[in-house]
């Protein structure tokens, strides 16, 4: 049976596509069969991340509306074994996704698959609903400042009403918090907030912190993962967080600003 | 699925309570008469309960018809009696209620609701209870638990604990709204808006942790966060009524 993991946010443009990628392709990367599904209908964006948008024939309207098998639909992943992308349609609205549809995708899926990663997309309507509404797990991507934290704060409050675990008032869905774009020298000179403020306003675990990094915004332009860029802190800061979804006790890393060097400090440069 | 049409839920009033001593016509129809002239606020157009427990036991069951109507007369609406069981059959020919007996506590006396204007208290209380019409309020034997809710309250949800307390013990997110009937108390940093007392209890009270709130309100009478943002901020407070101004107390 997967384990369905949802990444949302509420807020838009925080990293929940590049996270999902990371994290899907993560799970992959540790020998786990994962698939990505693109929720986000009429603004697809997970197969430009994952660069696999030139193969895409199928996508999930077509999937829900019986115009394509599952297999049909789902891509396989050229770089990383176990995984595969569900994408979005392009042309569709978001009122094409529907319970019995969704439902149905994911209960095939179930069976084959050890993880399944949705990608909500931003706001709290039907997309991001249905994103959420079959999930075990959930993933808050939260940027630190404070308009993200609110609607952090609003998704989790909808995680515990409108999800199918609290309809049917089984265990509640899990939930993690994931700081990204986290600038810890900009958390020292007060412009931003820290990681205990964050966790103290939404109160649920830890999952990771991801540094800010140009490397996240040059692996998305070049369709890659930023996980798979083992050089780059929001790469390890990925792996960590993958490692600690699986259950393993890892340290967290990237929380404290870099020390200058004495030559850094003499000559001014960062 | 259709929708439910209705639901059976347990409630409780404060009800007046007429407590029969013993009945003649005439004496019941004047003394009445008195009480609806001295308080008629709180007597016109009340639901009362007529209670049989505390009748002399001296002879027959009284008129019951004739007791309804001059009830009705002066303006009372009896809703059923409280009686033992030998009034049982007497009771069920005017189509009454019939409300179980309880326990020996009997309520607090109407005095403390009558207005404060003739100050005859004892006077008039020794002359009802010797003479006949005497009415207790019946007190709430029973009382709702309290709501408690465990998990935070977050940004967009509202809860609302009727007829009781609220009792939260993680914290309320700015935007959220905890409302109650009764007390409010947070065992967490509370920073969204907290209403106690929505139905108009001026004793309601908010108690809390950490006051971050955007806004407290007991019984209607409100304060922004801009009114408070200073020695209270991020303490342990209370929050009550005096007069119509909101009062926030350290812990």
């Amino acid at each position: 049976m997967a384990k369905i993991i949802v990444v949302t946010s509420g807020k838009g443009g925080v990293g929940k596509t590049t996270t999902s990628a990371a994290i899907g392709t993560g799970l992959a990367l540790r020998g786990h069969k994962t698939a990505i599904l693109d929720f986000d209908v009429g603004l697809r964006n997970l197969d430009l991340v994952m660069g696999c948008e030139r193969r895409v024939v199928y996508d999930f309207v077509n999937v829900i509306n019986g115009e394509a098998s599952l297999k049909q639909a789902l891509i396989k992943d050229k770089r990383t074994e176990n995984l595969f992308i569900l994408p979005a349609s392009q042309t569709r609205d978001k009122e094409a996704l529907t319970v019995e549809g969704v439902g149905k995708i994911l209960d095939e899926l179930a069976n084959d698959f050890d993880f399944i990663v949705c990608d909500s997309p931003a706001g709290i309507e039907k997309g991001a609903l249905m994103a959420l509404y079959f999930a075990d797990e959930a993933v808050v991507v939260t940027n630190p400042e404070v308009s993200s934290v609110r609607d952090s704060d609003r998704i989790l409050g909808i995680l515990h009403s409108k999800s199918q675990r609290a309809e049917q008032g089984r265990e509640p869905v899990r939930e993690h918090l994931l700081l990204t774009r986290y600038d810890p020298q900009r958390v020292n000179i007060g412009e931003m907030l820290s990681v205990a403020d964050v966790e103290d306003i939404l109160a649920i675990p830890l999952l990771g912190v991801i540094p800010e990094s140009e490397a996240v915004l040059k692996a998305s332009n070049q369709g890659q993962p930023v996980i798979l860029d083992g050089q780059a802190k929001a790469g390890q800061a990925y792996m960590d967080a993958v490692a600690r979804l699986l259950g393993e006790k890892v340290e967290h890393r990237f929380l404290e600003a870099k020390k200058k060097g004495f030559f850094s400090r003499v000559m001014g440069v960062r | 699925m259709t929708e439910l049409c209705f639901q059976l839920k347990g409630s409780v009033a404060t009800i007046l309570l007429l407590e029969l001593h013993h009945y003649t016509a005439d004496a019941f129809a004047g003394q009445l008469q008195q009480k609806v002239e001295k308080a008629p606020q709180l007597l016109l157009q009340s639901p009362i309960v007529i209670s049989l427990d505390k009748l002399r036991d001296d002879g027959d069951a009284p008129d019951l018809e004739a007791l309804l109507g001059q009830c009705r007369q002066f303006g009372l609406q009896p809703i059923g009696f409280r009686a033992c069981l030998r009034f049982d059959e007497a009771i069920r020919a005017t189509g009454m209620a019939i409300l179980p007996q309880t326990s020996g506590r009997s309520g607090a006396v109407l005095r403390e609701l009558m207005p404060a204007g003739e100050d005859d208290n004892a006077a008039t209380a020794q002359a009802s209870a010797s003479s006949g019409v005497a009415v207790p309020v019946v007190s709430r034997f029973t009382r709702l638990p309290s709501k408690i809710v465990t998990q935070p309250v977050r940004s967009g949800q509202q809860v609302y604990a009727r007829d009781c307390d609220l009792i939260v013990m993680s914290h309320i997110s700015e935007g959220a709204e905890i409302l109650a009937d009764g007390n409010i108390h947070v065992y967490g940093g509370l920073r969204g808006r907290a209403l106690a007392g929505v139905q108009g209890d001026v004793g309601a009270r908010i108690f809390c942790h950490s006051l971050e709130a955007e806004l407290l309100a007991v019984a209607g009478n409100f304060m922004l966060s801009e009114d408070f943002r200073g020695k209270v901020w991020k303490k342990p407070v209370q929050v009550c009524l005096k007069g119509e101004k909101l009062c926030i107390e350290p812990l």
